[in-house]
């Protein structure tokens, strides 16, 4: 039978994952799917959701520090949140339902990796870093080096994700998340796309545009993003940097769509999130 | 086995379970309480919503051991002796067919009334976005909840 | 009116009748209801029937007690589940003994030595507790030796395939019609369409899935508890796997989760448990999980349809020729055939099964019917879009039955038809959206069957009951079988319990077809009836008049001699109380009734993505019993139809031979956001006496009517459901190409 801990501390917790099979647990939302039985077959669960260590939203140097045990829900709640960083926000309020949302956390969603993960894109766009502990220490991963390969994280054995850090967001920093998906709640993406920059006047600056559900893993645009900085933003250029897009992802087709169509809605969603950026077609 | 206390519907309960056992089996198989229905047992359908310190929770993704010492609201738990003013309305407007969805979406339109307590017709629509009905169409579900808190609006 | 004619008045006779007038008798003839014929009281004199009742099980529902097969718990109760093949077909070869030797496994067997169709049950087992039965699942040694399969139309037809049945895959074709009258049809056409239009396999998804609990401990007697649209259907099926006889088993069947057509028999799962139970001697719980819900249960049949219609310049459909191929698994599919519900003055048509190696299909929410409805809405929709001509105008003069004529307008009118401005050509795919509207009809047979016995009885304490061993799959018939006896007794609607659920009880049929209604309540007008003659005679001793000026209201009995509260009536009775028995009237029954359905859609032209947002349906029901269970079904018919025409599609891997939306996750059903504003009608100008049952017509038309209205938005024809965001958005630039 599976033993499962609850420690109440950090260092606690990092001593129970170093055991031999023992897998880290917050929501539950993916280990628990449909037969629980494998869940059973772990020698050791460790849950993480009560860790004070991993819990709150606060604030950081001008930025956010965001508790990897911290849930979608409370996300959404969170005025800190909701003020600073309107995307995340939007961003959790699309994770499946509020069923979901109420046990599912940020801490998870990233180590579980799934290429269609939600809040993936929202951290690359907002240049986030990871907070990770392990028993030699604890590391910050710049949220670009975070997903290695298809469900494969920069997380060694035995670490855990402690929480986010989200540098200063000024009244300047332009934000934009849309998720395209079967229906319109409790469905994994088609696409899904987030977008952060600074305006200066018709130019934006330091664009960062990421993607989910077009490629193994959550993605950063860098060919629509470099046809952007710093230039003009026209109409044109705008639908350009939407068919880079297209050209940089590698989509695959699967139960939810086709390769063919999450190019094209990527190349859509991206040019009007960019003209949105301006105040144009939202 | 071990013994897991938990509060079920306002009362103190002591149960044997592995640790992993989902709370859904717990509440149908030990502590009798079947107004949880399981639908899916992947958090899809919404049948065995139940209340978790106060948040609609899919009692399927539950494991037993994480609710140690915490509070539990099932369909049963939200009626005293007489019906919940929003299960009478449920019936009144139609909102109820084959019923087997209905525990859940009781469980979880209860919670949105908790907390706000005259939501928009769009909030009603997302507080049951996480429970599906094959039989009903939904809308008189929404009607329900209108005509419980007075409100005749519109979606937005 | 001529005096010499005798007036008639259905359900009424004449009686004479001596009232007191200023201190004189006065004899004079009155109309009264006709006590000996059982029908229902004119719809203006009713409290009860016809209007919006609360359902009288809702209270059960809403707080959780209502009991389900699923929720029955009993003493030594063993939990038994399947393990389902992965593959499109294998040998399969299964050790069990370390399942049996599993902690609390009592049972553990192999089921088919080779499969027949993906997903099909190869193991069973049996456990002390749902948790133990998984673990001894899992304790299952299985070896699959996978064999070829065929699982797509392709690989059905293929050259040297493996054959799904002896006779080949290809199943031989029906035809009917004359190829050369079709032929000199078409030559008479102004406009001729030719195109195919294919619809998916869909699902039932009821919330709860196929199941059944046995109570058998040894010895005689059973109780069969199984969610089952005929109560009485289970019971020789059940008697068989126990080894017993059909009086030793009881069936019951008190609330259910929804069935759709999906449940009429004991199905596989109450076999299994049957055969568990009568070798343990101890209960059994075998519930099905999601997974073989969508696997193992049945489906509604995909079909291929190349249609070939015509029509001359004044919008008459002269010739049609179909070829249908229908995708039914193992099973033959069904499809309802065209040209469907228009008359169309010469037709040819060919259908023919392919068969493969997955679930059959059974009965589905009208059989065949939504499949055949889709491809001739939409080659309607062409007919019309290529003449230029209004579709509802082009309906009309397609359709005969002056049902349908009137229907078309009222429900063009409520969806906002006249005001909109693409009646006679669609809008285009520039900007950012597109608004459209669509039409579909359906007609459906119902009818009633005169099996049904209904017991009515009152006791000399003024308690009431109706039973019947029919069931109340959700649909409302637990209420109107109270609401019809309380209306003729003059009692409130919970002054009569009604029972029913139970196969001691009188004979009732299953329920399919939309004929519960019609079949069993012409049974209890019959029995309340008849039951408001005995009341009415025993008052009519007691006040010294006719039983016939007797008159039953809320307030007990009153006649010209008196009045009676119900209690008192009720203690005129003898010790034992009175009872009835009430069966089928046919007068009470109609058949045929007649759908029309609009929906209003808004499409996403950069993403491809359908909005319905409104939808409209005008449905014929005869007399309406209860109004809010009516509106109900015609609401969640439209949902389902709204769901088949955007979401739902049963996928598998033809390569891997594996299953791709076996799970509610990759199979989606429409939800709480999905939903369009709706405008569910009960056709009120059908003014027949007789009852129908709503149940499947309102499903048919509502996929035809959104492929119509996203034509209608921005001129793109979707043949193939489901109208999935990447098949619109491929259309539409297409169009934008072209």
């Amino acid at each position: 039978m599976t033993v499962a801990l609850r420690p109440t501390s950090l260092s606690e917790a990092l001593d129970a994952l170093g055991a031999n099979g023992a897998v880290a647990v917050a929501g539950c939302t993916d280990l628990m799917v449909v037969d629980h039985a494998p869940a059973r077959a772990h020698a050791t669960v460790v849950d993480l959701s009560r860790l004070p260590e991993l819990r709150g939203v606060r604030e950081d140097s001008g930025g956010l520090w965001i508790g990897a045990a911290t849930t979608f829900a409370e996300l959404r709640e969170s005025k800190l949140v909701r003020e600073r960083f309107p995307i995340v926000a939007e961003m959790a309020g699309t994770i499946g339902a509020l069923q979901i949302q109420n046990r599912a956390t940020v801490g998870g969603n990233i180590a579980n990796a799934s290429p269609a993960g939600d809040s993936l894109p929202v951290w690359m766009a907002l240049d986030a870093e990871v907070e990770i502990a392990g028993r030699s220490g604890s590391r910050r991963v710049p949220y670009d080096e975070m997903h290695r390969a298809y469900r494969e994280t920069a997380l060694a054995p035995g670490e855990l994700i402690v929480g986010l850090r989200l540098p200063a967001a000024d009244e300047a920093l332009e934000q934009r998340f849309r998720k395209v998906g079967t229906r319109a709640a409790q469905a994994i993406s088609k696409v899904v796309v987030a977008l952060a920059a600074r305006v200066h006047g018709d130019e934006l600056h330091g664009l960062r545009i990421a993607a989910g559900s077009v490629a193994p893993t959550p993605v950063r645009l860098r060919a629509a993003e470099a046809l952007v900085e710093g230039q003009p933003l026209t109409p044109d250029l705008a639908a350009a940097a939407g068919l880079a897009a297209a050209r940089e992802v590698t989509p695959i087709d699967d139960v939810r769509s086709t390769a063919d169509y999450r190019r094209f809605v990527l190349a859509r969603t991206v040019r009007r999130m960019l003209l949105a950026c301006q105040g144009g077609e939202a | 086995m071990t013994t897991w206390n938990v509060r079920v519907n306002g009362r103190e309960v002591s149960v044997e379970a592995p640790p992993m056992a989902r709370v859904l089996d717990v509440l149908r198989e030990s502590l009798g309480l079947t107004g949880s229905k399981e639908g899916c047992g992947e958090g899809e359908c919404g049948s065995c919503t139940v209340l978790l310190d106060g948040r609609p929770t899919c009692a399927c993704l539950v494991p037993i051991f994480q609710v140690e010492g915490r509070e539990l609201c099932t369909v049963e738990g939200v009626a005293g002796t007489e019906l919940d003013p929003l299960q009478r309305v449920m019936i009144e407007a139609g909102g109820v067919q084959c019923g087997a969805c209905t525990p859940g979406i009781v469980v979880s339109l209860r919670a949105l009334l908790d907390r706000d307590p005259r939501p928009t017709r769009a909030a009603v629509r997302e507080s049951i976005a996480g429970n599906l009905c094959r039989c009903t169409g939904y809308e008189r579900i929404l009607r329900a909840v209108e005509e419980l808190v007075g409100s005749e609006e519109a979606d937005a | 009116m001529s005096f010499m004619q005798e007036e008639k008045r259905p359900g009424k006779k004449k009686i004479k009748t001596t009232r007191v007038v200023n201190g004189l008798d006065v004899e004079e003839e009155v109309w009264v209801d006709d006590l000996e014929a059982p029908l229902f009281k004119p719809r203006e004199e009713c409290r009860l029937l016809g209007t919006r009742m609360k359902r009288v099980d809702g209270p059960a529902k809403l707080t959780g007690a209502a009991e389900y097969t699923s929720d029955v718990r009993l003493e030594g109760m063993l939990y038994a589940k399947v393990l389902l093949c992965p593959f499109g077909r294998a040998k399969v070869k299964i050790d069990a003994a370390p399942a049996l030797a599993s902690k609390g496994c009592v049972h553990a067997r192999q089921l088919v030595d080779e499969t027949k169709y993906l997903g099909q049950p190869v193991a069973v087992v049996a456990a002390a507790t749902p948790e133990l039965a998984e673990d001894a699942l899992r304790a299952l040694v299985v070896e699959y030796e996978p064999l070829p399969w065929v699982l797509d139309r392709g690989q059905a037809l293929a050259e040297g395939a493996p054959e799904v049945r002896s006779r080949g895959n290809l199943g031989r074709p029906t035809e009917d019609g004359d190829a050369g009258e079709v032929e000199a049809a078409f030559a008479q056409c102004a406009v001729v369409v030719e195109q195919e239009y294919s619809v998916p396999v869909q699902h039932h998804v009821c919330l709860e899935t196929h199941g059944t609990v046995v109570d058998y401990r040894g010895g005689e007697d059973a109780i069969v508890y199984c969610s089952t649209q005929s109560t009485h259907g289970i019971v020789g099926d059940a008697a068989e796997s126990l080894g017993l006889r059909k009086a030793q088993v009881r069936g019951i069947v008190q609330h259910m989760g929804g069935g759709f057509g999906s449940k009429f028999g004991l199905e596989r799962a109450g076999t299994l448990a049957c055969e568990i139970s009568r070798e343990q001697k101890r209960p059994v719980h075998l519930m099905w999980n999601r997974e073989a819900e969508f696997l193992t249960s049945g489906n509604r049949t995909g079909a291929w349809q190349r249609v070939k219609a015509g029509a001359n310049k004044d919008g008459r459909m002269l010739a049609m020729s179909s070829d249908v191929e229908r995708y039914g698994g193992i099973g033959g599919g069904s499809h309802a055939g065209l040209p469907y519900l228009y008359s169309v003055e010469k037709s040819l048509r060919k259908h023919a099964s392919v068969y493969m190696h997955l679930d059959t299909n059974c009965a589905m929410r009208a059989p065949g019917h939504p499949q055949a409805s889709f491809a001739m809405e939409s080659v309607v929709d062409e007919l019309a879009a290529g003449l230029g001509m209004d579709a509802v105008e082009f309906r009309k003069r397609n359709l005969n039955s002056p049902a349908h004529l009137r229907q078309l307008d009222r429900v063009a009118e409520l969806i906002g038809w006249n005001e909109h401005p693409n009646r006679t050509a669609p809008g285009s795919v520039d900007g950012f959206e597109a608004v459209g509207i669509g039409f579909g009809c359906s007609r459906w047979g119902v009818g009633g069957s005169p099996v049904c016995q209904v017991d009515v009885r009152v006791m000399n304490d003024g308690s009431v009951t109706a039973e019947v061993g029919s069931q109340d799959l959700g649909t409302g018939t637990r209420t109107y079988l109270a609401a019809i006896v309380a209306e003729e007794l003059g009692r409130p609607l919970d002054g009569v319990q009604a029972r029913l659920g139970d196969s001691r009880m009188g004979n009732a049929n299953g329920s399919g077809g939309s004929t519960t209604t019609p079949s069993l309540a012409p049974a209890v007008q019959d029995a309340a009836r008849q039951m408001r003659g005995v009341l009415s005679v025993a008052a009519a001793e007691h006040f010294g008049c006719a039983p016939e000026e007797v008159v039953l209201d809320p307030d007990g009995a009153r006649a010209p001699g008196g009045k009676l509260t119900w209690l008192e009536l009720c203690a005129l009775l003898p010790p034992e109380g009175a009872s009835v028995r009430g069966t089928w009237q046919s007068d009470l029954a109609v058949s045929g009734v007649a759908c029309t359905q609009a929906a209003r859609v808004r499409v996403d032209l950069l993403t491809g993505r359908v909005k319905v947002e409104k939808m409209v349906c005008l449905q014929e029901c005869g007399r309406p019993l209860n109004r809010l269970a009516l509106e109900s079904q015609i609401r969640g018919a439209m949902t389902q139809a709204l769901s088949y025409a955007l979401l739902e599609e049963r996928r598998v891997d033809p390569q891997l031979g594996i299953a791709l939306s076996a799970d509610l996750e990759t199979y989606k059903i429409a939800g709480s956001l999905e939903i369009p504003e709706f405008v569910a009608l009960v056709d009120d100008d059908d003014l027949r006496e007789g009852v129908a049952g709503v149940g499947e017509p309102p499903v048919i038309p509502g996929a035809g009517a959104i492929a119509n209205a996203v034509f209608n938005a921005c001129g793109v024809r979707l043949r193939h459901l489901p109208l999935t965001p990447d098949k619109v958005l491929n259309a539409i630039e297409e169009r934008k190409s072209s």
